[in-house]
């Protein structure tokens, strides 16, 4: 690997751009908080473990998409969680959304509030949704958290079948619904609301405030679902092929609370798709954030941004729309990272049962190659059905894991098919070189447990280096997956502030190189999965690395940071200079 | 009705679906039926005797007066060879006098004249095409027919698909056959909800359809011998409940199917199939097991290769592909499936001969132009990739627009 940041053909990729950044080596951290590894044993065997503490976490969150007879398309697919720090104390809080009633679509009993809940630091978790003021009113689906207007707190977005929401922090325990102001509440297609399905914060356009990515899922209204039968005789939810698709909206940010729905302009509403996982990453490097969307059974759509102006789709150019095989499959959950440590963003998302999980490659050049078979993903996901799902370094050895929340999308699949609608959540360790294995065997008893789970959700719930989960069940109770992997693998986390560029520092590029000079690479966002906000910090496993050799950041407003020999275990607050 | 040869009886009914689908009471009457030199005739001197013409065939035919009627509908489609009504009523008594040579000149004078719904007519001249054993004709009928829809009468609905799966498999196209005879057996369950399997069990006709085309058998439920019967009529049944997805009642019968019948062509095969969508590792033992049985057959070898395409298996299907390749060179999948093998294994010149091959042999195959484009980005050329990513949109469109 060069020097350059991302690696030789990248230097030749950006060849033709403008380097506006500066080189800085301003080693300006913070230390936010100490190692606290659970066990520091060298054991090379140790295995990608978690515990269920739902139980004793306090987290009682029970999620109701109101089944009905008349198969309701929504009722398959609430999933939005969220992990965030609602109140800088430090820790992550999670925040569940929810439904409504059928066929009213409001939330008319407290069992179908979105609930927030606040970490007591202990492993307890305490519901102050009421005031917080988040319960909602509608049926909900993704959830986006940023912070909009820079203040430090970070502000939270809502998807929903209904109105979406736009709720500010008031930095006091409460957020205010500031929707109508902000404009973003109704994204229109033909004189309808349309069925947002999940959202994303990012700053397309580089001017240091955050804009906000719908994706929206199809033309729906309730009770009016055509009849799909199953087994000759059972009703059961339709193939999304009966429902016509939408277009994805884009609303830029004019940092005064209210946006401007840019989605002509910008050619984001050219491409119709059934939109869910979200993704956003620089594919080419030109220091500008480009979007994934996971489609329903349509051809997925890459966005490519052109220089903060406009988008071109390209998914089917850089051969991400379809799989190998030339067909589109039940696209869901997104994560758009670095899986192989080249520098290139990858994209990996989730489908149903016989279409497997599709992994594409970047090989650099501006196009992906479908891995899914030579990755090991192929056998073992060919008969899951999966939902949101998540990547990051769960044993903390450099490499960038797999999980993902799986349960079929029908509800009485097992009336007529072998296939079961609850199964098990699973982890894919990362094996180098894009080599994964199924490793949730071993993964501890609360990974074998089957239900049929939607949202998922990862980040550092406790601070101790090690990336948690927290998985939603529809019409089921929420869990909270504690990762207790045993080993002596070191850790960094880094908490970016944002000057010049938007507070929350979405899009910032990192690259970590260690003592034994291998580098990783990350970006910063929150989107994830699907429907899905995750940890807004970087976290790296270091293996046996106790430095950061060299931590390189490209701020999403050109200036480049260059930091050196910082100590693992610890989450450092980097402010951008 | 019947197929090949039997009584068919189509009259009443199709009189019946036809004034449904063009609303006889309203848009007939003020139809212009006049074209060409008919204007002519309608207008001057001809004009009342075809309406007499007109108004004694359709009393003739509401008394069931049938060798009437059939006189009068041909004396005045004569008079006005665009009016389509007639030649839809000559057309429905000559198909049921068993006439039809005479039937299917009078469904082609039909689709010719009717401008607003000429699938039925389609169908029915498919259905002609049939009895005449001119299959291959009947059968663009037929698809030309589900194309431009063919009503919503259930019955004859499912004279149209049922006819159309036969002549696809008949034509060794089993798998389009199996889609057309499943959209039959849904129908069925559809107007029988109570008891739906029961009601496609009865339909011994589809059984026997959905039988053949399951087994890859190229024959005619007609032509099928004593013999036979009791494997295809079995393998129809396991066919029809996967139709209704049913799939926990499809397996058992496909084990005992597989158990009685495990010599049998086409059996392991099928049971292959099923397992792909149930227990996947399981397909390729059955797909061994038919290539076992019947070893010049490069279908089971497809599969195999395919499903460890999809696995990532990339050098176990290599072998699979090979050998489809050279027991049927004429087979686009199989050069498909060697050539997509050959390009994750880095065999990547080969890769794009076959690629090639499989497009030459199915211009209008999706897939392959998919396969092909893909192998060329990896082999770096652009300008050529690009141009088959085109031509694979343009026919994925086709198709998708097809399948809505």
């Amino acid at each position: 690997m060069s020097d350059d940041f991302h690696g030789n053909s990248r230097a030749v990729l950006n060849s033709r751009r403008t380097m506006r950044g500066r080189i800085l080596t301003l080693a300006v951290t913070v230390t936010l908080a100490a190692a606290n590894i659970v066990a520091a044993q060298a054991d090379h065997t140790s295995t990608i473990r978690f515990e269920d503490i739902t139980a004793k976490s306090g987290v009682n969150f029970l999620e109701n998409s109101s089944p009905t007879p008349n198969k309701n398309q929504p009722e398959t697919m609430i999933s939005g969680i969220a992990l965030l720090d609602y109140d800088n104390d430090g820790y992550l809080d999670i925040f569940f959304l929810n439904g409504a009633a059928i066929p009213s679509l409001t939330k008319d009993s407290p069992k179908y509030y979105n609930r927030l809940y606040h970490n007591n630091h202990d492993e307890t978790f305490t519901d102050v949704t009421e005031k917080a003021g988040l319960a909602g009113d509608g049926y909900d689906m993704g959830v986006a958290v940023g912070d909009f207007d820079n203040d430090g707190w970070p502000d939270i977005f809502i998807a929903s079948v209904t109105k979406n929401h736009l709720y500010h922090n008031n930095h006091d325990g409460t957020f205010t619904d500031v929707t109508d102001k902000a404009g973003v509440g109704s994204p229109m297609y033909k004189g309808k609301k349309m069925w947002s399905a999940a959202a994303g914060w990012f700053d397309y356009n580089n001017d240091g405030r955050l804009d906000l990515f719908v994706a929206n899922y199809c033309v729906w209204e309730v009770n009016k679902d055509p009849v799909c039968l199953s087994g000759g005789r059972l009703r059961s939810y339709c193939h999304p092929k009966f429902y016509a698709p939408l277009p994805s909206t884009l609303y830029r940010n004019n940092g005064d609370g209210t946006f401007t729905d840019v989605s002509d302009e910008t050619g984001i509403s050219k491409k119709l798709g059934k939109g869910m996982g979200i993704g956003f990453n620089d594919y080419d490097g030109d220091g500008f954030l480009d979007i994934f969307v996971a489609n329903d059974n349509m051809p997925n759509a890459l966005f490519h941004n052109l220089k903060g102006k406009a988008f071109e789709e390209v998914a089917m150019d850089v051969g991400v729309a379809y799989t190998e095989n030339g067909k589109a499959v039940s696209g869901m959950g997104a994560e758009f990272r670095d899986l192989d440590n080249d520098g290139f963003p990858d994209i990996w998302h989730t489908a149903t049962e016989l279409e497997t999980f599709p992994l594409f490659r970047n090989r650099g050049d501006g196009i992906f190659l479908d891995v899914t078979g030579r990755s090991g993903l192929a056998r073992p996901t060919l008969e899951m059905s999966g939902w949101s799902n998540g990547v990051a370094d769960f044993d903390n050895d450099g490499l960038k894991d797999l999980f993902v929340a799986r349960g079929n999308v029908l509800d009485n699949i097992s009336e007529f098919s072998n296939r079961t609608y609850a199964e098990p959540n699973s982890i894919f360790r990362n094996l180098g070189k894009m080599k994964f294995a199924d490793v949730t065997a071993q993964a501890g008893p609360a990974m074998q447990v089957p239900e049929p789970y939607r949202g998922a959700v990862i980040g550092d719930l406790f601070n101790d280096g090690h990336m948690d989960i927290v998985v939603t069940v529809l019409n089921g109770k929420a869990r909270i997956l504690r990762n207790v992997t045993s080993n002596d693998n070191n850790w960094v986390i880094f908490r970016l502030v944002g000057t010049k560029s938007n507070r929350m520092a979405i899009g910032a590029q990192l690259r970590v190189t260690t003592e034994d000079g291998n580098s990783q690479y990350d970006v910063v966002s929150t989107s994830a999965g699907f429907g899905a906000s995750r940890d807004p910090r970087a976290h790296f496993g270091l293996g046996k690395s106790k430095t950061v050799k060299q931590l390189e950041i490209r701020w999403p407003s050109g200036v480049r940071q260059v930091l050196k020999d910082l100590p693992a275990n610890q989450i450092h607050q980097i402010v951008e200079p | 009705m019947k197929v090949a040869g039997d009584k068919i009886v189509l009259g009443p009914l199709l009189a019946v679906m036809f004034c449904a689908i063009s609303s006889c009471g309203t848009a007939l009457d003020a139809y212009p039926l006049q074209i060409g030199s008919d204007k002519q005739l309608g207008r001057n001197s001809n004009h009342e005797s075809f309406e007499e013409l007109k108004a004694r065939a359709q009393a003739a035919l509401d008394a069931d007066r049938i060798p009437e009627a059939l006189r009068l509908y041909e004396r005045a489609t004569k008079l006005q060879s665009g009016w389509s009504e007639g030649w839809w009523h000559l057309g429905t008594l000559l198909f049921d006098a068993q006439r039809f040579a005479e039937a299917r000149d009078a469904f082609a004078h039909f689709v010719s004249a009717e401008k607003k719904q000429p699938g039925p007519g389609f169908a029915m001249l498919g259905l002609s095409e049939f009895q005449l054993a001119d299959y291959a004709k009947a059968l663009t009928a037929l698809e030309t027919s589900l194309k431009l829809g063919v009503g919503a009468d259930p019955a004859f609905v499912r004279e149209a698909l049922l006819h159309d799966g036969i002549l696809n498999a008949h034509m060794g196209n089993p798998e389009l056959a199996l889609k057309r005879l499943t959209l039959a057996a849904n129908q069925i369950a559809a107007a029988n909800r109570d008891t739906p399997k029961d009601a496609v069990f009865a339909d011994l006709e589809l059984l026997d359809a959905f039988g053949i085309a399951a087994l890859r058998m190229p024959n005619l439920p007609a032509k099928l011998t004593e013999e036979q019967i009791p494997l295809v009529r079995a393998a129809g049944r396991a066919q029809a409940l996967i139709a209704l997805q049913d799939r926990v009642a499809a397996e058992n019968e496909l084990k005992q199917l597989a158990a009685l019948y495990a010599s049998q062509s086409g059996v392991n095969y099928m049971y292959g199939v099923f397992l792909l969508k149930e227990h996947p590792a399981l397909a390729i033992d059955a797909f061994r097991r038919e290539i076992e049985v019947s070893p010049s057959d490069a279908a089971p070898r497809i599969q195999v290769a395919l499903e460890f395409l999809r696995t990532g298996d990339y050098q176990e299907g290599l072998n699979y592909a090979k050998e489809a390749v050279e027991l049927a060179p004429n087979n686009f999948v199989a050069h498909v499936a060697y050539g997509r093998l050959c390009a994750e294994t880095g065999k990547i010149d080969r890769a794009l001969q076959e690629l090639q091959t499989a497009v030459k042999l199915a211009p209008g195959s999706p897939d392959a132009r998919f396969a092909l484009s893909r192998a060329l980005w990896k082999a770096g050329r652009k300008s050529e990739a690009e141009r088959e990513q085109a031509e694979f949109e343009r026919l994925k469109a086709l198709v998708d627009a097809a399948d809505r």
